[in-house]
């Protein structure tokens, strides 16, 4: 058996995919390519496919990373373009790598994720003033929001879990920047930083929202394949 | 586009029914000198994509050089208020552009329910939904599938209907489409031409006058068109074009599988099956072929099911062969192979075991009615025996919750034909209690539906029963079926009486629906939006009842409205089964050796054949 690490970007249109038809265009892709996946013991055996953190649907992922299991060894480069030739338009495959098959979990590994949102701009708003909002924003302490839970709702403070929030205007876009804990542990979504901010009048449609994911990290903030 | 597109779908749910880019979906070059095509289906994305018509007819028209396919669904409601609000126009997946676009739009017709989002798409598109109002500019609205046999309540909306089996005569369609825009030809003379090929009919060309009991009273037809439509079949389903590379779909649809089709037609002859009567006659194909057009299936797509499809899968002649074959190949790859629609009886649960090898789902089997007597009625060729024998082997190799299908509301129906259903499926149960090793998870599911009357059927001339006494029946069910074990489902009655309305009813319908239309009705099929309300007051703004054309009764020598389409199967013939069907006499398949004479062999000059070849049977002449 032979674990894989891998590196791909989810783009474009295929954003709007939800991580389940996900993780089935990437088991098709694979047998497509031919690949000889190890699957699950037990009734309803599946290919050993993992992700390192779900994409929500609408969201674009330039630095994503999955584990596969497979029976025979491949060389990366041949293992990434392989998957790349029966990728469908959106999904591309970047980089891959061998791991130790014994390691631990890859989705416990990921401590962080940058995010970039972008969205229309609204007249009268410039860096200056977009910035003052941010500064309040991460002024405080605490930033209760609700979430539900399977077992209703439940208040949480995602404050600590922001760890940069930077913003710019430009002539088309406002563009805002975040770093956020993202993880089993510790997981805050960008939508979540955008409605408080926009629960504090900053005038942004949070239903045009452009969000991408441009990196995962571990939890020392290191890349999660070198 | 894409922008404007970008922005909807972060507000709409499941966005990636509209984002086109599958594997396998073709985006050709946009230049002059392509027919421009695309595929509609009046439905959800989930329920077109797992339509296996869609994608050979893609595959046809994108292997020609001189033309081009593209697909659209019917966008469900919160995508329709959504592009209203923002002026969208209807789009099409592959290169999202506008439908109207389009020199060709080609409905299919899968049932009547979805026709409202027929008219929803047309002007979804911002297209005029009626025929004669659509110009030179307008893109010409084909339309296909099985309910194109009765044309009519459709007829002011489409120009040109193609009857029967499309996969070859869309290459007649284009090549004289083609032909014609390059002399310059206007509509008029398109449609005259397009009128000349077997299996298209324009309804245009055709006037009626309806008798009081809404039969035809004359019909008169331009010298451009024929009084008689033929439809078009394929003789050779060996050599017919078949999609090795189907488009495989981003997000999961109903049938997220391979769909290997095995053989067209059935002849086992239930009464009130249409799709028996209108694909006649039995066409296997070759086991070879089948087995290598699998092997390029799995490459192509990686699916990891394969599911061997036609209208009776144990009927295949060489089907143990064909399942042991897809077994042995695929198995250690992980792909399942899977058999539907299979016959009430021990040989198909023998299929059954071999391909699931891991018994997780349920097994279905439709033995229709309850009684023998009522099943000789609609001529179903299972008795009590073959099902008791196939539910006994199927608990003891391990199977824990059987379906069941049955009809309500059969001609000559009594309340005695609606206890046996009870007491069928209790006795299913028992036969679990004694046979099966996991008791406490036994599950008899029983799921009637009710009999909707269908043209180029024995049943054609048969009124549909009233709403009243579909839902008594159903009440009456509702108390025979309860107690541990036993699941009872039903259908809307009211659906199934507008869709005998449809089913059977002549131009007249044409406005009841544009008027249910425009009252907001659309997904007709999906219990969410169906609304009936909305309906009666498009029949009452007619003056006609809610069951104006399912309640009707024809007679024998009535011309029908759908006497014109020509299916093969002679009128002859289904005054025949319908007789017999009063009198409870079966009719055997002819697949036994014996032919009862359905008209269709004589007709087109044709044989039934399987597997190993011509059927050896005695054509006989309509009776
Ligand atoms: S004409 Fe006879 S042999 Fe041919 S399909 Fe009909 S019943 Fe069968």
């Amino acid at each position: 058996m032979y674990r894989y690490r891998i590196l791909y970007k989810k783009t474009d249109l295929l954003r709007f995919i939800s991580h389940l038809d996900l993780l089935n265009t990437v088991q098709r892709a694979a047998r497509r390519a031919g690949l000889q996946m190890v699957f699950s013991e037990g009734f309803n055996p599946h290919p050993k496919i993992t992700f390192a953190a779900p994409l929500p649907v609408g969201v674009e992922g330039y630095k994503e990373y999955l584990e596969v299991e497979l029976n025979e060894q491949n060389i990366p480069g041949e293992l990434v373009s392989k998957l790349n030739n029966n990728a469908p338009r959106g999904l591309e495959f970047l980089k891959a790598k061998e791991v130790d098959k014994k390691a631990g979990p890859l989705m416990a590994e990921v401590g962080y994720a940058d995010y970039c949102v972008q969205t229309e701009i609204s007249p009268g708003l410039d860096s200056s003033q977009l910035n003052c909002f941010l500064q309040n924003f991460k002024d405080r302490d605490e930033i209760l929001i609700q979430r539900k839970t399977k077992k209703g709702t439940r208040e949480k403070n995602i404050r600590p879990g922001v760890i940069t929030l930077e913003g710019n205007v430009s002539k088309q876009s406002i563009i805002i920047d975040m770093q956020l804990r993202t993880g089993s542990q510790e997981n805050i979504r960008p939508d979540e930083v955008i409605n408080i901010l926009a629960k504090d009048y900053l005038p942004v449609g949070v239903k045009n929202l452009k969000i991408m994911r441009t990196a995962v990290y571990d939890n020392n903030k290191k890349t999660l394949l070198t | 586009m894409i922008n404007e597109l970008e922005k909807v779908l972060n507000k709409v749910e499941k966005p990636a029914r509209y984002i086109g880019g599958e594997w396998n979906s073709v985006c050709k070059n946009w230049n002059e000198g392509k027919v421009k095509m695309v595929f509609a289906f009046p439905d959800l994305y989930e329920i077109g994509m797992s339509h296996l018509g869609l994608q050979i007819i893609y595959k046809v028209v994108n292997d020609r050089e001189d033309a081009l396919m593209e697909r659209v669904f019917a966008p469900w409601i919160d995508m329709e208020h959504k592009m209203r609000e923002l002026g969208l126009p209807l789009f099409s997946l592959e290169s999202h552009r506008p439908v109207a676009d389009f020199d060709i739009i080609g409905f299919t017709l899968q049932y009547e329910m979805s026709y409202t989002n027929v008219l929803n798409m047309l002007n979804l598109a911002g297209i005029s939904l009626h025929s004669e109002n659509r110009g030179a500019g307008s893109p010409l609205v084909i339309a296909g599938g099985p309910c194109s046999f009765n044309p009519e309540p459709l007829a002011p909306f489409i120009d040109v209907f193609v009857i029967g089996e499309g996969e070859e005569v869309i290459n007649s369609v284009i090549d004289t489409y083609v032909e014609k825009k390059k002399n310059g030809s206007g509509k008029k003379e398109i449609l005259s031409a397009l009128a000349c090929i077997e299996g298209i009919y324009v309804p245009s060309f055709y006037r009626f006058t309806y008798s009081e009991s809404e039969t035809v009273d004359r019909m008169d037809c331009d010298s451009s068109a024929s009084s008689e439509v033929r439809k078009s079949f394929i003789r050779d389903v060996d050599n017919a074009a078949f999609p090795t590379r189907p488009i495989v779909p981003h997000t999961e649809v109903v049938h997220d599988r391979i769909m290997l089709e095995i053989m067209r037609g059935c002849t086992r002859g239930c009464r009130f099956c249409q799709a028996g009567m209108i694909y006649r006659p039995v066409r296997e194909k070759n086991l070879e072929i089948l087995l290598q057009q699998a092997k390029e299936l799995v490459s192509s797509t990686g699916w990891d099911e394969i599911s061997l499809t036609s209208l009776s899968s144990s009927d295949y002649t060489r089907i143990k062969e064909l399942t042991s074959q897809l077994v042995n190949r695929y198995e250690s790859d992980m792909i399942n192979t899977a058999l539907p629609s299979l016959r009430a009886d021990a040989f198909s649960v023998e299929l059954a075991k071999e391909v699931q090898k891991v018994r997780r789902s349920s097994l279905t089997f439709a033995p229709e009615a309850g009684t023998q007597r009522m099943r000789d009625i609609i001529n179903k060729g299972v008795n009590e025996e073959n099902l008791l024998d196939a539910v006994k082997a199927a608990f003891t190799a391990g199977w824990t919750s059987i379906k069941l299908y049955y009809m309500i509301g059969l001609p000559g129906e009594t309340d005695n034909d609606l206890e046996g259903i009870g007491i069928l499926s209790k006795k299913v149960l028992s036969e679990g209690r004694s046979a099966a090793s996991k008791k406490g998870k036994l599950k008899v599911t029983s799921s009637a539906s009710s009999f909707v009357p269908k043209p180029h059927t024995p049943f054609q001339w048969e009124p549909q029963a009233s709403l009243e006494e579909l839902k008594r029946k159903q009440d009456f069910l509702k108390q025979k079926l309860r107690g541990k074990g036993l699941v009872f489902n039903w259908h809307d009655p009211e659906l199934s009486i507008l869709e005998g309305d449809l089913a059977r009813g002549n131009r007249k319908m044409a406005p009841v629906l544009e008027k249910a239309w425009l009252l907001g009705c659309r997904f007709d099929g999906w219990d969410e939006c169906f609304d009936f309300q909305k309906w009666c007051q498009a029949f009452y703004y007619f003056d006609m009842e809610p069951s104006y054309f399912a309640c009707r009764v024809y007679r024998y020598d009535d011309i029908l409205p759908w006497d014109h389409i020509n299916c093969g199967v002679s009128k002859k013939f289904l005054a025949s089964e319908h007789k017999k069907a009063l009198e409870g006499i079966n009719t055997a398949d002819c697949r036994e050796g014996k032919c009862p004479g359905c008209g269709i062999c004589r007709i087109f000059k044709i044989k039934p054949y399987t597997a190993e070849g011509d059927l050896h049977v005695q054509v006989q002449d309509s009776l």
